[in-house]
């Protein structure tokens, strides 16, 4: 199969490498195979088999799989530090071993492989001074690493002395240090706390955007879904399914509107109403504060208070040197940058949240405060059938928010840390999505009659989402 | 208020500048009592400030060395002071030493490490591995052994005993304990580091960087080569320091005295003797051929190996041919009963420049006290000197030199003259036969033998070493051991020859020197006495000093330390860390007793596979193995087996035991350049490289990540 293929949908079994520009690649696996033997020589396990993969310049690929599928192994693969069995692997161009391609790689492993003697930054320190960088660019970019993970404060310490997630940040930090192409991560929120996982899929996000191509290996699928372009699912040395995440992910049988609370209007009244415009298959929901958003909250406050802990931090802005496209980011406090993660957190709920798709808003930048979004929220999700429903669900969309033409920024069309602020302002908006992408721009062209829109109008009692209602937002998904 | 770097510099450079220029100003008012409380209390201030720093940055890197000196400082300072005051004199110098020598590794250390700070890959994991050294406790612990051992060992010896006995057992001792304390912990960090970062997967993360294996090898072994510079040059420091405190201790007598100079803390050369002119070893050599030649005339076998009557000696088989020359050789150093035989020690020209100044001292010496100075005193200074010891000693109160002389028969009638110079008592003072005696042997040659004998009922030699006539060994010496005479300098002949005249006279039992023999004593067999062709006669004089050939001697104890590091990371790359171990101390020992394990081995099959040529030791052994089946003695057949695999195993490890320069250290004898350069060449670069080759070869093909599914 070829893990390359763009087509929409995914596909499930294998194939030959889809015939993309190869300038493009930056990996390439072709009928890879790795078979693990004995001291005879006997063949034991095969851990990768037939394996056909590309990863792209400037994308977040996807490693997905059980334990046991492949996943690292074919990271290992990739770095060098096995042989392929059969089949060929390269790394921009060049054979996985050449040992010039290295310094273009970072690369973060499933553990914590540090040195437990070395403080946080002689770690640093070590791993910059493999790459050949010098002392002021060792201290320079160590500070700003250190800082970009939170570990300002225990630069000092000897890392053995770390928590696993402190770990684990001394180890995204170092993956980091040479400024690469490539960046590898294996399993990178493991051990951390949503603080830290929540920084670390900002950082991934932030890459991508200066160009970085990363390759994401972990069992937490939502972080993957989060964050990644393209993901391979692997199992049994093979790869099952691969594709764009929104394709795969994408459920065109499903319609999501989301809308602020339906106080003074009963949700009876809503689903008859659906009803009486032929919807069928309607469900009604409140959506709940996800724990995690509850966590975040709970630590920014404390954070808000100066509540001392000698832990992890959260993070501070993107290393400036990672950075240097764009040096105004740069400026981004720690506590914007939690807000960001808190805002991104708190956005409407989507089925899909596919990172290509848009996330459909209303009021977008209405709000600042992180925490106001969550506060007194009522949510009410109705589910419906969407075949045939197009056009009702754009007249919907104009009654409740008044910009039934309202169309995704491009920054809006990333959701998460690095996109999170700018598109805050979905949180605490009347906010209709339509389709699987949960999105107002999805849902096509509107052709039903006018009066289902009037009836809907006047059951919502006229709810103004341009007024930025904030208190009251739902959802509604159905299928018809 | 918050103290930032720059603010205590500021408040450091105050505080010196304060307290130094108070005191100054105080001392030029006339007030030095004020002037030195201000440079106290400046002193104080400045004290208190610095570790004020130390605190408050505790956590800094350089910080921490710095603190860690500090602390050494204070620990060998304060201890050392403490131990003394309560009398426990030996306590507070072993404290006061291992916290200096500690410090010197610290400060070594650091240096090391700022000069492995460079951003190339392989120093960074150079750097790292001394870092994980200073954490690692097996090394702590073994660096702390030797940081204690060496000053220790100045007290396990008896203060009784002569000093040039106890300098040289120190100098053998420390410099052994050294050695192999460094060998281990070397060994034990290199093969642990490589085999652990492979095991906990540290290596995966380092191998993912632009670092290739065989930079990564070299990282660990440039790393240990650091540690080990930096531990040795501690330990150098230590062993020359407490040598020069053992030196400063009371010598037994001025003979003691000046022989731990000239024959422990100095560098000797050692000269072989050469034939007198005249004597034709190669002639001789060709001679026996010849005989041998006429003897089997017709004998095709031995035709075929020696050549035939009238063939040039080279068409003897070449190892046969240097057979026979050894053969010559050996008996050239054999006198036989009443035989008398001469030998030249050239070379020592240096030495009679030297010789001359002592002269002029001793002529000197001996008109300040109204003597004639014509005499030749140099023969007699053992027994002058014998003489002072009994009169400092106070022995025998009362008795004059000369009557010492004669109760103890120290000359006896054959040395009327030097009677002469001893009754002059009253104007020979003891303190002008000491400096005659000084002067004497400030820069002597030392002539060693070990007479061998074929056979003596006593086990007693005797035999006539006569230097210009003066009988250097007047009385039988004992067979089979090493004799030391001194020879003074001015006995060398100004173009720098030394002749010696070796007599093997006949001997009576029981006759005293001197003496007469009794009528009916009992005369001794007249054995043939030779002399090892190795070092059985040779002469020493210094061409060095005692600093330079102990710093050659820790040369060629750091190459041989970066072998082992060496040894270590090829197999901790292969191997877990207690195999690798097992396997490195096994090749090791092989290593450093790879001599006599060949000599044993030899021994036990009866085939001299220690011996040069491979070729003649394999034939031998299928000989010996033909004899063996053809007698049905497998048992033969099997020690033939063995000896040949013992043999075989040891041709491919290096010979440690000729790269261990301690003995010569202890002995005063000079370790040449020579020697430093062929253990660089042999041992740092050919094993070495060859070792690290092959090791890089197979940790390339090494798959470093296992299967993880």
């Amino acid at each position: 199969m070829s893990a390359s293929d763009s087509s929409g949908g995914g596909s499930a079994g294998p194939s030959g490498p889809v015939g993309s520009d190869p300038a493009d690649a930056v990996i390439r696996c072709a009928a890879l195979t790795k078979v693990f033997k004995d001291f005879w020589l006997r063949p034991r396990v095969e851990a990768v088999s037939s394996l056909d993969m590309e990863v792209r310049r400037g994308e977040v690929f996807g490693l997905l799989g059980p334990n046991g599928s492949g996943k690292s192994t074919t990271i290992k693969l990739i770095l060098g530090l096995l042989r392929p069995s059969s089949g060929r692997v390269t790394v921009f161009g060049r054979p996985s071993t050449d040992v010039s391609n290295k310094k273009r790689v970072g690369y973060l492993p499933e553990e914590s492989y540090l040195y437990p003697f070395l403080t946080a930054e002689e770690t640093l320190a070590y791993y910059g001074r493999l790459y050949g960088l010098d002392g002021r660019a060792i201290r320079e970019r160590t500070d700003a690493l250190l800082s970009m993970v939170g570990l300002e404060h225990a630069r000092r310490r000897p890392v053995g002395e770390f928590s696993k997630g402190m770990m684990r940040k001394v180890g995204l930090a170092q993956s980091l240090i040479n400024d690469p192409e490539l960046l590898i991560l294996d399993e990178p929120t493991s051990g951390m706390d949503p603080i830290a996982t929540a920084d670390v899929k900002r950082v991934i996000r932030r890459l991508r955007d200066r160009g970085k191509t990363i390759v994401l290996c972990s069992h937490l699928l939502a972080d993957v879904e989060d964050v990644t372009d393209r993901v391979v699912i692997m199992f049994g040395g093979k790869a099952r399914r691969h594709g764009p995440v929104g394709d795969l992910l994408e459920r065109k049988d499903r319609t999501v509107v989301s809308l602020a609370g339906l106080e003074g209007i009963g949700e009876d009244k809503m689903v008859a109403a659906l009803e009486a415009i032929g919807l069928t298959d309607l469900s009604v929901e409140h959506p709940r504060q996800k724990l995690e958003e509850l966590f975040l909250e709970i630590v920014r406050r404390a954070q808000q208070e100066g509540v001392a802990t000698s832990g992890a931090r959260s993070g501070g802005a993107i290393a400036g040197f990672l950075n240097e496209a764009s040096a105004g980011d740069d400026e981004r406090s720690a506590e914007a940058a939690s807000a960001a993660v808190l805002a991104s957190l708190q956005a409407v709920d989507h089925p899909a949240d596919a990172p290509a798709a848009p996330a459909a808003s209303s009021g977008a930048g209405s709000s600042q405060d992180p925490g106001a979004g969550t506060d007194g929220l009522t949510q009410s999700e109705v589910a419906g059938p969407a075949s045939g429903a197009d056009g009702v669900n754009d007249d919907l969309l104009s009654s409740l928010t008044g910009t039934s033409d309202a169309q995704p920024s491009p920054e809006a069309t990333t959701p998460g840390l690095g996109g999170a602020a700018e598109s805050s302002g979905a949180a605490g908006s009347a906010t209709v999505g339509a389709g699987g992408r949960a999105s107002a721009g999805t849902t096509g062209g509107s052709s039903e009659p006018d009066a289902d829109a009037s009836v809907l109008a006047d059951l919502l009692g006229g709810a103004d989402a341009d007024s930025g209602d904030k208190d009251k937002p739902g959802s509604v998904a159905g299928s018809g | 208020m918050r103290i930032t770097g720059l603010l205590w510099w500021i408040g450091l450079v105050a505080a010196t500048l304060i307290g130094a220029g108070a005191a100054y100003a105080l001392w030029r008012g006339g007030s030095p009592g004020a002037a030195l409380c201000a440079g106290w209390g400046g002193a104080a201030a400045v004290l208190a400030w610095v570790g004020l720093g130390l605190y408050r940055w505790r956590e800094v890197g350089w910080v921490r060395g710095v603190r860690a000196s500090v602390v050494l400082v204070l620990v060998g300072a304060v201890a050392g002071g403490l131990l003394e005051r309560v009398g426990w004199r030996d306590a507070a110098l072993v404290v006061a030493a291992s916290a200096g020598m500690l410090l010197t590794a610290e400060v070594c250390l650091s240096l090391v490490r700022l000069a492995l700070g460079w951003p190339v890959p392989m120093l960074a994991v150079a750097r790292t591995l001394i870092d994980e050294a200073r954490r690692m406790r097996i090394v702590g612990v073994l660096v702390g052994v030797m940081a204690l051992g060496v000053p220790l060992l100045t007290f396990l010896m008896s203060p009784e005993e002569r000093l040039e006995y106890r300098m040289g057992v120190f100098l053998l001792w420390s410099l052994t304990l050294v050695g192999l304390v460094l060998s281990i912990a070397t060994v034990l960090l290199t093969a642990r580091s490589v085999s652990d970062e492979l095991a906990k997967k540290r290596a995966f993360l380092t191998l993912t960087k632009p670092i290739g294996r065989a930079s990564y090898l070299g990282g660990k072994l440039i790393g240990a080569a650091g540690l080990n510079l930096a531990l040795l040059a501690a330990a150098g420091a230590g062993v020359y320091g407490f040598a020069l405190g053992l030196r400063a201790q009371p010598a037994w007598d001025v003979e003691d005295e000046i022989a731990v100079n000239n024959r422990v803390l100095t560098a000797r050369q050692v000269l072989p003797p050469r034939p007198a002119e005249g004597t034709d070893l190669i002639g001789l050599a060709t001679e026996r051929l010849k005989a041998l030649r006429e003897r089997a005339a017709g004998d095709e076998a031995v035709e075929a190996e020696y050549g035939r009557i009238g063939d040039p000696p080279s068409a003897a088989r070449p190892d046969l041919w240097q057979g026979i020359l050894e053969q010559v050789r050996s008996s050239w150093l054999s006198v036989g009963p009443n035989e008398t035989k001469e030998f030249r020690f050239t070379g020592l020209e240096k030495v009679y420049e030297r010789a001359s100044t002592s002269r002029e001292r001793i002529q000197a010496l001996l008109a300040e006290a109204g003597m004639t100075s014509d005499r030749e005193v140099g023969p007699y200074l053992g027994q002058l000197n014998f003489v002072i010891r009994q009169q400092q000693a106070g022995l025998f109160p009362g008795r004059t030199i000369e009557r010492l002389v004669r109760d103890f028969e120290l000359i006896g009638e054959r040395d009327p003259r030097f009677i002469e110079v001893l009754t002059a008592d009253g104007r020979l003072s003891l303190e002008t036969a000491a400096q005659v005696y000084r002067a004497a042997y400030t820069a002597p040659v030392q002539l060693r033998f070990q007479p061998e004998a074929s056979s003596t009922p006593d086990e007693q030699v005797l035999l006539r070493m006569v230097v210009r006539g003066v009988d250097l060994s007047p009385r039988p010496v004992s067979e089979g051991d090493p004799h030391v005479v001194n020879v003074p300098a001015y006995f060398v002949e100004a173009d720098g020859t030394l002749t010696l005249v070796v007599h093997n006279p006949p001997r009576v039992m029981g006759q005293g020197v001197g003496q007469a023999a009794a009528a009916d004593a009992e005369a001794v067999p007249q054995p043939t006495i030779s002399f090892n062709k190795a070092d059985g006669l040779v002469v020493l004089h210094e061409v060095g000093g005692f600093e330079l050939n102990l710093v050659r001697a820790l040369l060629i104890l750091w190459v041989k330390l970066f072998f082992l590091a060496c040894l270590g990371a090829v197999l901790g790359s292969l191997l877990s860390f207690p195999v690798a171990v097992l396997a490195a101390a096994v090749a090791y020992a092989a290593s450093a007793g790879s001599a006599s394990i060949l000599e044993d081995a030899a021994q036990y099959s009866r085939v001299a596979i220690d011996e040069g040529s491979l070729r003649v030791a394999l034939a031998e052994a299928w000989q010996r193995a033909g004899q063996g089946f053809a007698q049905g003695e497998y048992g033969d057949v099997v020690k033939v087996a063995i000896a040949l695999v013992a043999g075989a195993a040891l041709q491919v490890v290096p010979s440690l035991d000729r790269f261990n320069p301690a003995e010569q250290v202890s002995e005063g004898i000079r370790v040449p350049w020579g020697d430093v350069a062929e253990s660089v060449w042999r041992l740092g670069l050919l094993w070495t490289l060859a070792l690290g080759a092959g090791g890089w070869w197979l940790f390339r093909k090494k798959e470093i990540a296992g299967a993880s599914v």
